[in-house]
């Protein structure tokens, strides 16, 4: 099932950033626990769409994971969990890991990985999904994340203070996207 | 005092004894890079990036392309149409000691760009920061679609010269308040913002103002043009910016600008400050008793920065 | 009292000065000739100023001790009579062929500047010729711009007593930025105390050796506020950092490559050096910055400081880097000497300008700006 996206971004020509978005999900207990003990079929980004805005909050962390792994300035030890840490605008790793990570009670999941080698392996990813999560496979658009979002878990992520609206989804973006680019330097 | 600012602005006209960095006329897309300076390589080659201005400190590219959002995902609902994006960027400087370049690159990179998001988040008008390299001196932001003060002021003036030789001076007067003075008065009450969360901008001129087409709908009175005239003052380039609680740091900011409005916009500069001023004082802490106190201290140390014009007498 | 002498122009034959310098512990006595412009279209190239004399007494006081008012008056009253003597045995002169006596009015220290002023007036007096009063700051600009052949540079002007960056415009020499405090000789030479580094020649230069040797860099506060720099504040850093150490606390260097092993010692060569990068880098920034506003490609390096051959190359990577050039001259002119103020005096002489002796009073404060440059054209 190709229900997935797969992305370029220009500084990293040779990585393919992939995405998906599964709802009705009923294992991420099972996940969770896997990917704790370090299982290494579970090597992906498991995030919680609640806490997910839009596509360009996604890209933001990636981003922010990607170049500090070019600078050699990682945090966390896998490039995923890194991914998942660079959701957040603090530097403690455990609060953010469990604020944007995948919860035993997520029921739906947004998923990153990116391979960092030159093999198209676009199927292969999905295919290894498909084995991992039970749920359904939706297209991944700004729609679709919209739908799943809550904006009170943006709020209560990111310490915005109640006398900022969150309505207008394009302020709220930039909201966030300057606490990714900041994080660790405030 | 009229006479005497005419007379120093016609004998020093393109002159300004404010702090200004480096010389942007306008945003013209043939600058001269200097020397030896290049873009970290994994960046120039992996977009298509025109330089668009050069300072003592800093480049500035334009880039069409986001640097993490495809084209495609760049309209997604509620956002405008992108009119590109910056990217800052603060070079080696060869002549220091290495230890102390990579210092102060990052902490000036840094502290622009902690500025420019802290102001963002109080809400005052400026580029929305999108990434930040500390290390190597990159601050990726939005370009913002819109012309400097400068520039729409000295388009103002022309337009209303060549429609002069029907009308008399008054009706351009006239005119001015009703199309500039808004304007103006909005720059004020922008720089008011900044100066309430005691963040002096270090570089305030003509040219760090940009003015954007304002998404508010407003009722227009004016039927001297049919043009739009609401623009929303966007206040850029904050590379010298910083700190400070000081009316004194606050004068010489507001006098700055002042000097850049007499030295570029000479006929009707005293105008021109009044109208700023007025919508500074007017739009400092958004007006309240509390507010007046500090205001009125910043206009009292204006004046004492005016009388003195460039600091301080030398010493042998 | 008038002179009896028409003031000459040069257009006419070439005119001779005699310029007196002693604004802080440097007591110059300088003659210096100029010779009248080529005829318009004649396609010959003007003459360059001729130095007659230019001797210099500098007045050193012991390691650890800086120079007080009143020592350094004495100093410069008990040589001003055998220098100008000298002076005028060097250049095969006699007063009668002197056009005017010019001297620094200002800025510097208040008795040595008065000591220096009342020697001009009384030789003006004796030999009758007319008095100019001259800028030390325009006096070292001009001679800058005459023995180096800039035109239209960004100047950086840098003593023991002032610290600024100026760039020509409409007849006036104006302050683009300069130290909010103290000036960067002024830094060095405190410096040099607290080290007890030895004053002869200059306690600048003896930095200047050390720095030569320093290897590790320590990390000092740097400040730089738009135009302006300041110093103090690096100062009374390092001068703790120094005080430290001579107390027997070492300090480690924190800029080891590798890391491990054993830590090295900061010595005072390493402070030296440090010092220097810093306020030197400093300096070049804020030329870099008014270069960039007016758009210039030169500089020229005026002033004591402007000898430290670290600066001069710093300054020449960043005007390289610019496309632009960087313009020095030796310790003759840099340092304070009397030839810079009798060629300023005469360029403004040539223009019909003359000090009355009721005018010709010292002035501490006396900026670079509040002097008009009549003799320029551009």
């Amino acid at each position: 099932m190709m229900g997935g996206l797969t992305l370029h971004l220009p500084q990293f020509p040779h990585s393919s950033v992939h995405i998906g978005l599964y709802t009705s999900v009923s294992n991420a207990a099972t996940i969770r626990k896997e990917l704790l003990a370090g299982n290494t079929r579970y090597s992906y980004a498991f995030v919680d769409p609640r806490g997910v805005l839009s596509l360009a909050h996604v890209l933001a962390a990636v981003y922010r994971a990607l170049t500090d792994m070019q600078a050699g300035t990682l945090r966390t030890k896998t490039l995923s969990s890194e991914i998942v840490f660079a959701f957040g605008g603090t530097m403690n790793i455990a609060e953010t890991l469990r604020r944007f990570g995948i919860n035993d009670n997520s029921d739906s999941l947004l998923v990153v990985k990116v391979d960092t080698d030159q093999m198209e392996r676009t199927n292969s990813v999905w295919n290894e999904l498909e084995g991992i999560i039970q749920g359904t496979s939706i297209p991944v658009t700004d729609e679709n994340i919209e739908k799943l979002t809550d904006i009170e878990t943006i709020r209560k992520n990111y310490k915005i203070q109640q006398g900022i609206s969150l309505a207008n989804r394009s302020e709220v973006t930039k909201i966030v996207t300057g606490a990714i680019a900041l994080r660790g330097y405030l | 005092m009229t006479l005497f600012r005419k007379l120093w602005s016609f004998a020093y006209p393109g002159f300004s004894f404010s702090h200004f960095h480096r010389v942007m006329a306008t945003r013209t897309l043939s600058v001269m890079p200097l020397g030896n300076v290049t873009l970290p390589s994994a960046i120039s080659e992996a977009l298509a990036l025109t330089l668009i201005a050069q300072g003592a400190e800093a480049q500035i590219y334009f880039s069409v392309e986001h640097p993490f959002i495809p084209a495609t995902y760049l309209t997604g609902t509620n956002s405008q149409p992108s009119a590109g994006y910056i990217l800052k960027y603060r070079p080696p400087k060869r002549y220091r000691h290495n230890a102390l370049d990579a210092q102060l690159t990052k902490h000036r990179t840094l502290s622009e760009a902690r500025i420019l998001y802290k102001l963002f988040l109080a809400g005052i008008s400026v580029p929305q920061l999108i990434a930040v390299d500390p290390r190597q001196g990159l601050i990726w932001m939005e370009n913002i679609d819109g012309q400097s003060l400068k520039s729409w002021i000295w388009a103002q003036e022309t337009e209303m010269e060549e429609r002069q030789v029907d009308e008399g001076e008054d009706a351009q007067a006239q005119k001015r308040v009703h199309i500039i003075k808004p304007v103006l008065l909005a720059v004020g009450s922008e720089i008011a913002k900044l100066h309430f969360l005691e963040t002096v901008h270090g570089d305030l001129t003509t040219s760090n103002v940009l003015l954007r087409d304002s998404s508010r709908v407003e009722a227009i009175t004016v039927t001297f043009s049919d043009k739009p005239m609401v623009k929303d003052p966007v206040i850029i380039d904050f590379g010298l910016a910083q700190q400070s609680t000081l009316p004194e740091d606050k004068a010489v900011d507001l006098y700055v600008l002042e000097r850049a409005f007499i030295s570029t916009h000479p006929i009707h500069s005293e105008e021109y400050v009044e109208w700023v001023l007025e919508g500074y004082v007017a739009g400092f802490g958004r007006g309240k008793k509390t507010a007046m106190f500090k205001v009125n201290e910043i206009m009292r140390k204006l004046d004492a920065v005016r009388l003195r014009g460039r600091k301080r007498s030398m010493v042998g | 009292m008038p002179s009896k002498q028409e003031p000459a122009t040069c257009q006419q034959r070439p005119t001779v000065a005699l310029g007196l310098e002693g604004s802080a512990n440097k007591l110059g006595v300088g003659i210096i000739r100029h010779f009248p412009p080529p005829p318009a279209g004649s396609g010959q190239r003007r003459r360059p100023a001729e130095v007659l004399a230019n001797i210099r007494h500098t007045y050193i006081t012991p390691p650890g001790e800086g120079f007080l008012p009143r020592d350094t008056a004495n100093h410069h009253r008990s040589f001003v009579v055998k220098l100008v003597k000298d002076a005028l045995k060097t250049s095969g002169l006699t007063p009668h062929d002197i056009d005017c006596v010019c001297f620094t009015k200002g800025p510097g220290m208040g008795a040595p500047l008065q000591s220096v002023a009342i020697a001009a007036r009384t030789i003006s007096l004796m030999w009758n010729k007319p008095l100019v009063g001259v800028n030390h700051c325009v006096g070292h600009i001009e001679m800058g711009r005459e023995i180096t052949g800039a035109t239209n540079p960004v100047v950086l002007y840098v003593s023991g007593g002032n610290t600024q960056v100026i760039a020509y415009s409409h007849h006036r020499y104006r302050i683009f930025g300069e130290t909010l405090d103290i000036a960067v000789g002024n830094c060095l030479d405190r410096f040099a105390r607290t080290l007890q580094i030895p004053n002869d020649p200059s306690p600048g230069y003896n930095i200047e050796l050390l720095a030569r040797k320093g290897k590790h860099y320590v990390e000092l506060p740097y400040t730089v506020k738009g135009m302006d720099v300041s110093m103090s504040g690096i100062l009374a850093y390092i001068d703790q950092v120094a005080i430290d150490i001579l107390n027997g606390n070492p300090r480690y260097a924190d800029d080891e490559d590798g890391g491990g092993g054993g830590k090295t010692i900061i010595t005072k060569e390493d402070l030296c050096f440090s010092l220097q990068e810093t306020i030197f880098a400093m300096l070049v920034e804020i030329t870099e910055r008014a270069m960039a506003h007016v758009g210039s490609q030169q500089v020229l390096i005026v002033g004591g400081v402007g000898c430290n051959e670290r600066l001069q190359e710093m300054m020449a990577i960043m005007a390289r880097d610019r496309g632009g050039q960087v313009y020095a001259t030796d310790e003759r002119f840099c340092i304070d000497n009397g030839i810079m103020i009798a060629h300023a005096g005469l360029l403004a002489y040539g223009t019909g300008f003359k000090t009355s002796l009721e005018d010709s009073v010292c002035t501490q404060r006396f900026r670079t700006d509040e002097v008009y440059i009549a003799w320029r054209d551009d």
